[in-house]
């Protein structure tokens, strides 16, 4: 409890749990990332740090999830709860630490502005295979930023519990969202059926926890019967109440606490004023109703906080009949408004004794939250005697149990750090040597694909060409130079990054490259004829089956650069200018041992206009595409039309 | 207002129960595997050993 507001109000319990959340967080992000890196060596760090922040991300949102159902199951769950907000919070941050990655990742550099492509880039709606599952994630990420900003108790009390709550209920949808996300996302290229099996344990798994919650407190919510002539309904007996505890009735639709204590009664709202707990599930302590969930207290007579706090919640009138029967006035009165509490007869004080169960471990005053004579499991599974409240030390029993908790989570988090990281499926072994810029010497070519014929430095003309025809892409997510193709065919040097897979390789061109009229002069010639390079080779009509990328990611840049995970990075490098290709996954013959070949061509517009802007629809799905191929030196070349492209799937 | 809240909370986590499993089963079931071909005689030299086959 507090009177005012403080950043974090720490308390040795709140750094020890905090400490258990991020330690478990950095355990899971290490052996995701070192596990990723063993068994997938050729991954980039982006992608296994996306994957990694991603994942982690949802698990703590289960958990979450879990620990209020939890708590209304078990109350040795309830110390979970105290702190749960700073494990919102935590999983927060490395949900948008996985978002800002992505942005970066696949929609940075480009064309576009980020958050445009993000919301622009896909739009798919009608299709469940190609759904824009990126923006399901992005929405999901504005519900829980709108959580994490509003978790402070200043929130909570200037929105008022029931506003506090109702505006966190959004975390259900948050959650409908990243299922949506990943299941429409990364489930659709996976290999392995663990990241499905895992989502749908944890789907299964929650929606168990909530709907046994629910089923528990619909007993609860039975209204007790119509009220007599007076007004007051019986609630229950006072024997069925133990000492400095409550019975919890329903009445008129709202629950009553009844408390029992010294050998008196008195009745108030069940509904903490804080975050709406339930105060009848809490104990009597230091003289106070005690709430369960964070610890707030009210006086039992009044509803009211003890000074300096504030908080009132409304009291009951209670009537005992034959000394037994305790009945309650079902209308509430005003908040901290004074009841005189029941004084309970020392014959039926007698009487009682012995009927509730495990009364006897419940004497004497609570210490430090630890009730003197506890230690015996009661029926609830709770340690019956013990008490959490989280300002005060812990008892024994719960710190041991919570301590087991946090093993079993430790435990827990690396196995599924472990399982998820090794079952990425490869990733490719393109190579792209971003720290190293290198000088290409040769014949620039505009079309069918701009490229460089490359050939050793040296006389022009005298220079064989090497046969590698090595296309142009640029920086980022653009394809090259407009003024570097604008003064058409020509020999030149220029300064590029090698991107290379499948011994084919490509050329990211760095730096600014110098206008036409000032490219400084090719070789010398000499008087001998120029060497030309290699013709173009038809190799007739053909029609393929495969999936559109663009051809930086494919040959080196990205990993994975295929699928739908990859697909608006794909969309975006295209819509900037890098040159698109088209793979086709060839089934293995007798003489490759029946493993899986991959044919990768360069796609290029049959009626010389750009191809891409009218393509980008149709990335990384399958297609069928009918078109002419030739050989460009290493290279093959589809060229066709956009309406010689035909989506396979619906 | 708690009543309210507590019984949507019931209704939200029931028609998530009924919504969320359906649509993990049929997103699964939407997925489209690049199919396999085989290749005319005159491309079929150029085509690789898969790097990121299973």
């Amino acid at each position: 409890m507090s009177a005012g507001y403080a950043a974090i109000g720490w308390s040795p319990g709140k750094k020890r749990y905090d400490a258990v959340a991020w330690g478990a967080s950095a355990l899971y992000l290490g052996l995701f990332v070192g596990v990723g890196l063993w068994v997938r060596p050729e991954a980039t760090a982006e992608t296994l740090l996306i994957r990694a922040f991603g994942t982690l991300a949802l698990i703590l949102l289960h958990v979450v999830l879990a620990i209020g159902p939890l708590a209304r199951l078990d109350r040795r769950f309830l110390p979970l709860l105290w702190n749960r907000r700073h494990l919102g919070v935590t999983m927060f941050v490395f949900a948008l630490a996985h978002g800002g990655f992505a942005l970066f990742q696949f929609h940075a550099l480009g064309d576009r502005n980020p958050l445009v492509s993000l919301l622009t880039s896909s739009t798919q709606w009608g299709s469940l295979g190609n759904f824009p599952f990126q923006q399901l994630g992005a929405a999901a990420l504005v519900i829980l930023f709108l959580m994490a900003a509003t978790s402070h108790d200043f929130w909570l009390a200037n929105l008022t519990a029931p506003v506090w709550k109702t505006l966190h209920m959004l975390v259900y949808l948050a959650y409908a969202l990243l299922v949506g996300h990943v299941a429409l996302g990364v489930l659709q290229d996976a290999t392995s059926p663990l990241p499905a099996l895992a989502l749908g344990a944890g789907l299964v798994t929650l929606i168990a926890l909530h709907l046994a919650a629910a089923w528990k407190g619909r007993a609860l919510d039975r209204a007790l019967a119509t009220a007599g002539a007076d007004g007051f309904v019986e609630a229950c007996r006072v024997g069925d109440i133990r000492e400095k505890r409550a019975k919890i009735v329903s009445l008129a639709g709202e629950r009553v606490a009844i408390f029992r204590y010294d050998g008196q009664l008195s009745a108030v709202s069940n509904v903490c004023q804080h975050q709406n707990g339930p105060l009848g599930e809490g104990r009597i302590v230091d003289g106070c109703i005690t709430c369960p969930w964070h610890g707030f207290q009210y006086r039992p007579a009044d509803g009211a906080s003890p000074a300096p706090f504030t908080e009132r919640v409304p009291t009951f009138r209670l009537r005992l009949v034959d000394g037994d029967r305790v009945f309650v006035d079902p209308r509430p009165l005003p908040p901290g408004t004074f009841v005189d509490p029941v004084v309970i007869a020392e014959s039926v004080l007698e009487r009682s004794k012995g009927s509730v169960k495990e009364e006897a471990k419940d004497k004497g005053a609570v210490k430090g939250g630890v009730e003197e004579g506890a230690s015996v499991l009661g029926p609830s599974g709770a340690l019956d005697g013990e008490f959490f409240v989280g300002y005060l030390s812990v008892p024994p029993g719960l710190a041991r149990f919570a301590r087991g908790v946090a093993a079993v989570a430790a435990v827990g988090f690396a196995a599924v750090a472990g399982v998820l990281s090794s079952a990425q499926r490869p990733l490719g072994l393109g190579e792209y040597a971003w720290d190293e810029e290198s000088e290409y010497c040769g014949r620039l070519q505009t079309a069918p694909v701009a490229g460089l014929w490359t050939r050793p430095a040296g006389d022009a003309a005298a220079s064989p060409f090497t046969g590698a025809f090595l296309p142009f892409v640029g920086e980022g997510k653009h394809g090259p130079q407009p003024h570097l193709l604008a003064a058409g065919e020509r020999d030149l040097t220029l300064k590029g990054r090698r991107i290379e897979r499948y011994g084919k390789q490509l050329i990211e061109v760095v730096g600014e490259v110098p206008a036409p009229g000032a490219l400084a002069p090719a070789a010398p010639t000499t008087a001998t004829a120029p060497v030309a390079p290699p013709a173009q080779v038809p190799l007739g009509r053909q029609v393929l089956r495969g999936e559109i990328v663009d051809s930086k990611c494919f040959f080196g840049v990205m990993k994975p650069a295929t699928g739908r995970a990859h697909r608006d990075c794909a969309i975006r490098c295209i819509s900037g200018g890098a040159p698109p290709a088209f793979v086709v996954r060839v089934a293995g013959s007798g003489e490759a041992g029946g493993a899986e070949r991959t044919l990768v061509l360069l796609l290029a517009a049959a009626d010389g206009a750009p191809l891409g802007p009218r393509i980008l629809d149709l990335v990384a799905e399958p297609v069928e595409v009918s078109g002419e191929v030739s050989r460009l030196g290493d290279q093959l070349v589809l060229a066709t039309d956009f309406l010689s492209i035909r989506r396979l799937a619906p | 207002m708690i009543r309210r809240l507590r019984t949507a909370h019931r209704w939200i986590w029931l028609l998530l129960a009924l919504l969320l499993p359906v649509l993990l089963v049929v997103a699964l079931r939407a997925r489209q595997p690049l199919p396999l071909q085989e290749l005319p005689a005159a491309l079929a030299p150029d085509a690789q050993p898969a790097d990121d086959a299973k």
